[in-house]
């Protein structure tokens, strides 16, 4: 079967050191702004996907995650001076608990329910951090700008290269997943969570598994976003938006392999990116709205089945 | 303790006016297991047109919220059937792009709001908003008092309706067992489909009252998720009089916590009730399941 | 083969209530099934009969009562933990794995209920006699969408079978088949019995019952109201008044 890994890795190294070498060649700053958020939105779909797409467990707590994983890092700066390194590892562990406990929680409750409460997971944190006076509160709070290392210039591009490289962690995560027994059972589970479980398919601990795994990945890409914007406040870290658009781009791009929300993120981030530069921010919103119903309706296994489907049409024909 | 009271007063009539908000969530998802998070969209969306008739006509709140509810009953019959045959119809995977689905709407709706009427908050005029009755040392909003009176004949108009008419308890015999009604000749779909209709009816006059009970603004229906669902599952899926009683302890909570600790932790409250009732009874007080 | 009276029983169900809300479900249900015995389950509709499977296998949480497989109290285990010490069953609706095919579904037992430690290859091996077993090889690499009714019943039993169990719980495998799919059916639970698997079906065709069971038990609003052999039962006024009242 094709499940080399070669390729795979050739690409992942090929694709970080075009990112590196933009790095050291681009001298405007826009690419790196715009690129940042196109790279951040990939690595939040692709770790969403792995509940979400893999196990159908529709998570809307992306904000939550994201959000803690901006203000673990907003305290660790406050604190301690921490450097980015160390911002991002503690927030993927916290990242790592949070999914834990809200598996725990949540994972026994149905479809709906579960959705319903991992928004409820989102508003609860936010309102707990928007009265943390410790980290600004309502208000915000400013965050110094990164010491920058070599070989970057400035910490746009340095943040860029972070980001880059949490892509290639997160996709090789969830490809490492979807090939093995884990994503074999949560597929399973996905199609029919009874059946999965009377045929030996321990349910409970491969969704708390998922959910671990989706956490840490989605609290460590909210990590560098304080320094990114060098300020944080909740109402925009918990954004509702961050959990509907990832949700999207999975879901446009194609759950049932790795490869779908990838496509999704960069079809939807970059439009979004276009939009907001040429139109409002509420176009923006209003397409992702519109492109989610549109695909959930009519193409349901997203850009992948669409090109499955053509494939196979193909196939058929020239039979 | 005055203080406390007063809490105790107005969160009992907030909480007959979520019970009147949630009401069409008890049938749609309640009764139908429709994951409809849309409801709390489609009730702002109601609200924003009694606005526009107030304001344009000058007709009461009240009165215009009666005017569109056969325009949101025919949408309600259209909306299940769009959602029937792409989703219900289909299933294992439907669960998951129906949730999707509805957020996208609800989305698409918030959007398209703030795209007609701006992000400013808007309210209504009547002769009843921004007066009050003292009852002794509380002073209670006329306007609470209305959403109050409205509400429990919502609950007691739609209670009688599921248990004394024919079409009603043909509803309340779909949500426990489709395929013995089909077995019986009935169309379950059809009968779905008109309880949905009603459902989204409802939120003609509920969409009034919240316009009545405070301005209402284009994100409003993500605070109302968390209070609508918390109410529903409280109450036990499918039990209307269960629906007044759980908004009621949610108005309370929500009053008591606001009068003692702030605004700032108020978001919190339904979800964090909700979250509590689905962890530990997810059946509710009421339930029709186990 | 005869069965000894002092042995063991292979599942015991002590005092089995289920309550949903105020339903009674199941009223303090017992009964032991002997290892290799053919049991039939017979009542009219709603009288608890996939309720008690759902709580052998582990679907259902009890009210009260203990189910005891192999002598070791199985009660507070879940469902894959029940499966995988040899308890499989059938769902009265079949629940196929539908974004696989056959035999991905029959891998999916395969890989998660497996006893001891075997290679893949092995695996494929053991998948694909199952499948021939069944009479399905040909539709190894189908999706399972494209299955008609009587493959999906078979795949069902297949993936049962494919958790190596030593109990195969047949939840109304047979229901709106035509007579000649019957005795497909019937046959393939005869043979699977044969190799010593303990096997409880439900089933209201009483014909194919009567030819497979060894004991027969008949519920009635969660309540055993008869249990012998087939010709006692079937007998019982009791139970033809179960089935004609209703």
């Amino acid at each position: 079967m094709k499940r080399n890994g070669i390729p795979f890795w050739i690409g992942a190294a090929v694709f970080l050191a075009a990112a590196l070498l933009m790095t050291q060649i681009v001298g405007n700053q826009y690419p790196f702004f715009a690129g940042y958020v196109i790279l951040q939105f990939i690595a939040l779909a692709v770790a969403w996907s792995i509940l979400g797409g893999y196990a159908g467990y529709v998570n809307f707590g992306t904000s939550a995650f994201f959000g803690v994983g901006v203000y673990a890092s907003v305290f660790l700066v406050k604190a301690f001076g921490a450097p980015l390194p160390l911002q991002i590892l503690t927030a993927a562990a916290i990242g790592a608990l949070m999914g834990f406990a809200l598996g725990l929680l949540t994972l026994r409750m149905q479809g709906i329910f579960f959705s319903i409460a991992t928004i409820a997971l989102t508003i609860i944190i936010e309102t707990a951090i928007t009265n943390w006076r410790y980290v600004g509160g309502a208000a915000g709070i400013q965050i110094q700008r990164p010491a920058v290392t070599a070989p970057f210039d400035n910490y746009v591009q340095m943040l860029f290269f972070v980001q880059a490289l949490l892509v290639v962690l997160a996709v090789a995560i969830s490809r490492y997943i979807q090939n093995s027994w884990i994503g074999r059972g949560l597929q399973a589970l996905k199609d029919d969570e009874l059946a999965a479980e009377c045929s030996g398919v321990p349910t409970l601990r491969l969704k708390l598994l998922a959910c671990v795994i989706s956490g840490a990945l989605l609290c460590a890409v909210g990590a560098p976003s304080a320094m990114y914007l060098q300020f944080a406040n909740p109402e925009s870290a918990f954004n509702l938006n961050y959990s509907v658009s990832t949700l999207a781009m999975s879901l446009i791009g194609g759950t049932a392999h790795w490869s779908g929300p990838i496509i999704g993120a960069v079809l939807l981030s970059t439009t979004q990116q276009l939009l907001t530069v040429t139109i409002s921010s509420e176009v923006n919103v209003l397409i992702l709205g519109v492109m989610l119903v549109l695909f959930v309706v009519g193409a349901p296994e997203g850009i992948i089945g669409l090109v499955r489907k053509l494939r196979g049409n193909r196939k058929e024909g020239e039979a | 303790m005055d203080l406390l009271l007063d809490a105790v007063v107005i969160g009992v009539l907030l909480g007959c006016f979520y019970g009147a908000v949630s009401l069409g969530l008890s049938v749609s998802f309640g009764l139908l297991d429709v994951p409809h998070v849309a409801h709390p969209a489609f009730l702002v969306l109601a609200s924003y047109a009694v606005f526009f008739i107030n304001e344009h006509y000058g007709i009461d709140p009240l009165v215009a919220g009666l005017l569109i509810t056969p325009v949101l009953f025919v949408f309600g019959l259209a909306a299940y059937r769009l959602y029937y045959e792409t989703f219900e119809k289909r299933g294992s995977d439907a669960g998951v792009r129906g949730i999707a689905f509805f957020f996208g709407v609800a989305f698409i709706i918030e959007v398209l709001i703030i795209l007609q009427f701006g992000v400013d908050q808007r309210s209504v005029t009547a002769d009843y908003v921004g007066k009050a009755w003292r009852l002794g040392d509380i002073r209670i909003p006329y306007r609470l008092l209305v959403a109050f009176a409205v509400a429990t004949a919502l609950t007691i108009l739609l209670t009688l309706y599921l248990s004394r008419t024919f079409m009603g308890r043909a509803i309340r015999a779909v949500a426990q067992d489709q395929e013995a009604l089909r077995l019986m000749g009935t169309n379950p779909i059809r009968i779905k489909q008109w309880a949905f209709g009603i459902a989204t009816a409802v939120l003609g006059v509920a969409g009034a009252l919240l316009i009545i009970v405070a301005p209402v603004e284009p994100t409003l229906d993500r605070a109302y998720i968390g209070r609508t669902f918390c109410v529903v599952v409280m109450a036990g899926l499918g039990s209307m009089t269960g629906t007044l009683v759980a908004a009621v302890i949610l108005g309370v909570a929500e009053s008591i916590v606001l009068t003692m600790f702030g605004a700032s932790w108020a978001p919190a409250i339904s979800f964090a009730m909700l979250l509590g009732v689905l962890a530990v009874r997810p059946q509710g007080l009421f339930g029709r399941r186990s | 083969m005869t069965l000894s009276e002092t042995q063991s029983p292979l599942l015991r169900i002590s005092s089995l209530t289920k309550r949903f809300g105020g339903f009674t479900a199941l009223d303090n249900v017992s009964v032991d099934i002997r290892p290799g015995e053919r049991f039939g389950l017979i009542g009219p509709n709603g009288s608890g009969k996939t309720t008690l499977i759902n709580c052998i296998s582990g679907a259902f949480r009890t009210e009260q009562g203990t189910v005891l497989f192999r002598d070791e109290d199985i009660t507070p285990l879940q469902p894959h933990m029940r499966t995988r010490r040899g308890i499989a069953r059938s769902f009265q609706i079949p629940r196929p794995f539908r974004s696989m095919t056959v035999a991905e579904n029959l891998m999916v037992a395969l890989d998660f209920a497996a006893h001891e430690h075997v290679s893949v290859a092995q695996r494929r091996d053991t998948m694909m006699s199952i499948l021939k077993q069944m009479g399905l090889a040909s539709k190894a690499n189908v999706s399972a969408t494209n299955l008609s009714q009587v493959e999906l019943r078979k795949m069902e039993l297949a993936r049962a079978m494919a958790t190596h169990p030593k109990l195969l719980i047949s939840d109304e495998a047979m229901a709106g088949l035509s007579s000649s799919e019957v005795d497909e059916v019937l046959d393939l639970l005869l043979r699977l019995a044969s190799r010593d698997i303990t096997i409880i079906m439900i089933e209201h065709i009483m014909q194919a019952v009567m030819r497979f069971s060894e004991r027969v038990m008949c519920l009635d609003a969660g309540r055993i109201i008869a249990i012998g052999t087939p010709s006692e039962v079937m007998a019982n006024q009791r139970v033809q008044e179960a089935y004609l009242g209703t």
